[in-house]
């Protein structure tokens, strides 16, 4: 089902054709300006330090686990796991921190072990299993929920203890510490995907898995690192998720609301990417995520209802498709 | 595909290995009918843990009323991804349709008959511009995403508009009456359930528009090649898909008396579906199969809740089924491709 997507060619002068390329490459970033400058005239409130630095921090959630998504759909690796990781590396970080009392990096980096340790499970069902990604993690995303439950009895675990949220969102230069890391996370990732052996393995493997096999690409591998990338981002959004809330948030609704499928999956259509791996650049889906979280907010503030905020998600959505069709086409 | 093609047997009895041959025959059988064997295992364990409990009717009836309305989506979302599409926006769908119906129903208090016609108009529409941006050439992944996203947002315009708090109560007679109308003392939905595949059936194994379908999912370039109207096929099954989804969702929201955005049952079809091995990429799995994968799904949910088991191993069992169940598949495409 996914070969049907680049069939036909538009006949069109070259020099046109790479004119229209640059503007769809780039249009994200002209878009995100005008809708932030439409919002400074129509949203109250919208222009106020207050509600930037919040549209920041729900920016840098949604990035972070986009970032590492976005490397799975660049190897061609669907990951519809992330819901389980977070439950899984949400509970894991309040259990520590509150029950247990460990320190707060040690907490830290055994939330960040739990999500490598489901990158790894799903790889093994990918790889081993040779299961499509989309499928295997659909499946162990079940698996993951119920190791969650499991940790938290079911109930949602309230942090009392002092010292992390505290620590997670300390303002550097007055931006939230979340923010730096989400920048610090595409820079990561940028120089991983365009200067490095693995970058170059990973976009070959997304683009022709057979071909990448034939040309000695280590593909196993590297689709089993694509996937600990996205759960390991997808973790490290759950501590920063549970830091935000105080609580272990982990039955999906205090997430979805911030980091969801869609959401994801919109941004790295707009930022250009194929679904189907091998294209895209991860500093655009930056920009796309810093749309998609204006566009809510904006829309939020002009007290839109819920319904047409999400209706206008949807066109977004297919606005987004449609354009990367186009470049597919284009190209 | 039972035992591999001629072929392959007539190279493997060369190869002198009867014995072998035989093995492989009787390995090929049970991973095929894996899903009969397990959900006949499954009926022994229960009926041998809890015999006074689960041996009854009641149970039974149970397991197929929690079957019922999922079990008429999966008969056309099974359709739909042979046919190579996949359909991510049923649980949206479904609760579109039913608040549709209930504001129209319930708080306007037209006729049912009017009702139920304009939910339907609707569910066509969707399924049609599902099939618009298919036709564009968005694979229906992210097409039927999008179109789900809408009409979840259409949901809740509908309880804003209505000035409904968070859900619209059903409570007008009618509909109350007939979601739970009974045939000879059993509960419509489940002889509906089990025509729902047999039409299903019929139209996959023993039409002409069946054979297409497989034909698409299997190879559409060829597909195409051959004359078959890929777009044609597509905007067929997604509106089917589509209407029968919102029927489901009306009847889900009759029974709980309301209706609400995202049906969270009608979601579970693709889980299912994936469960019983039809292959994502579409043009193999069989539609029988997919009634035996709900039934085990259903009988384990209430298998468990008999025996009183906790939520997290209920939950541990699901997953670690799923993930055993698409293993299996795996190793059975492997051994057939070999």
């Amino acid at each position: 089902m996914f070969a049907r997507l680049t069939q036909g060619q538009l006949p069109m002068a070259r020099r046109r054709r790479e004119q229209l390329l640059f503007l769809m490459d780039n249009g994200i970033y002209v878009v995100t300006v005008v809708l932030f400058i439409v919002f400074v005239i129509l949203a109250p409130y919208f222009f106020t330090p207050r509600n930037l630095v919040n549209i920041l921090i729900s920016a840098s959630l949604a990035g972070i686990v986009t970032a590492g998504y976005t490397v799975a759909i660049l190897a061609g690796q669907i990951d519809t796991s992330t819901q389980g990781v977070l439950a899984v590396a949400t509970v894991t970080t309040a259990l520590l921190f509150e029950e247990v009392g460990v320190s707060l990096p040690l907490t830290v980096a055994f939330a960040l072990l739990a999500g490598i340790a489901a990158g790894l499970f799903n790889g093994l069902i990918v790889v081993n299993g040779k299961i499509v990604a989309f499928v295997a993690t659909l499946a162990t995303q079940g698996v993951m929920l119920a190791i969650a439950l499991f940790l938290s009895g079911g109930q949602t675990i309230t942090i009392a203890r002092e010292g992390l949220q505290e620590a997670v969102f300390i303002r550097v230069f007055g931006i939230p510490s979340s923010v730096w890391i989400m920048f610090f996370c595409y820079i990561v990732g940028y120089v991983m995907l365009t200067q490095t052996k693995l970058g170059a393995h990973i976009y070959a493997t997304g683009a022709d898995y057979r071909a990448a096999l034939l040309s000695g690409v280590p593909v196993d591998r590297v689709i089993r690192i694509a996937l600990v990338i996205s759960a390991l981002t997808a973790a490290l959004t759950a501590v920063l998720v549970t830091a935000r809330a105080k609580q272990s948030a982990m039955f999906g609704l205090a997430i979805a609301g911030s980091v969801d499928f869609v959401t994801a999956l919109t941004a790295v259509l707009l930022g250009g990417f194929s679904l189907f791996g091998g294209v895209g650049r991860i500093e655009r889906n930056l920009v796309a995520v810093l749309f998609l979280t204006i566009l809510g907010n904006g829309l939020q503030l002009m007290d839109v209802p819920t319904g047409i905020i999400l209706i206008v998600r949807g066109f977004a959505l297919v606005l987004a498709v449609i354009l990367s069709v186009l470049r597919a086409r284009m190209t | 595909m039972a035992s591999g093609s001629p072929n392959q047997r007539a190279g493997l009895q060369t190869a002198g290995s009867d014995s072998r041959n035989r093995r492989k025959r009787i390995i090929q059988f049970l991973l095929d009918n894996g899903l009969f064997i397990a959900f006949v295992l499954e009926l022994i364990l229960f009926a041998a843990a809890a015999p006074d409990l689960f041996v009854r009717a009641r149970t039974l009836e149970a397991i197929l009323r929690l079957s019922g309305p999922a079990g008429i989506v999966l008969a056309s979302y099974t359709i739909t991804l042979i046919s190579g599409q996949i359909d991510l926006s049923t649980a949206q769908v479904g609760g579109m349709a039913s608040l549709m119906f209930a504001a129209v129903f319930q708080l306007l208090e037209w006729p049912l008959g009017v009702a139920l016609a304009l939910t339907v108009l609707l569910t066509i529409a969707v399924g049609l511009l599902s099939s618009y941006l298919i036709k564009q050439g968005i694979p229906s992944f992210v097409s039927t995403l999008a179109v789900g996203v809408v009409c979840g947002g259409i949901g809740f315009l509908i309880i804003n508009l209505t000035n409904q708090p968070g859900m619209i109560r059903l409570v007008r007679p009618p509909l109350r009456d007939i979601a739970n109308f009974e045939i000879i003392g059993v509960p419509f939905v489940i002889p509906l359930m089990f025509v729902a595949y047999a039409i299903g059936w019929v139209v996959l194994n023993q039409t002409r528009f069946g054979a297409h379908i497989y034909a698409m999912g299997g190879n559409p370039a060829a597909a195409a090649l051959n004359g078959i109207n890929a777009i044609r096929i597509a905007r067929i099954v997604l509106v089917t898909n589509a209407v029968i989804t919102g029927m489901a969702g009306i009847l889900i929201a009759g029974r709980q008396l309301a209706a609400q955005p995202g049906v969270e049952g009608l979601g579970q079809s693709l889980t299912a579906a994936l469960f019983a091995g039809v292959a994502l990429s579409g043009g193999s799995g069989k539609i029988e199969r997919t009634l035996i994968g709900l039934l085990f799904l259903s009988t384990l949910t209430i298998g468990l809740g008999i025996l009183n088991v906790a939520a997290p191993v209920r939950q541990l069992i699901f997953g670690s089924a799923f993930v055993f169940a698409i293993l299996l598949d795996s190793i059975r495409q492997q051994l057939e491709s070999r």
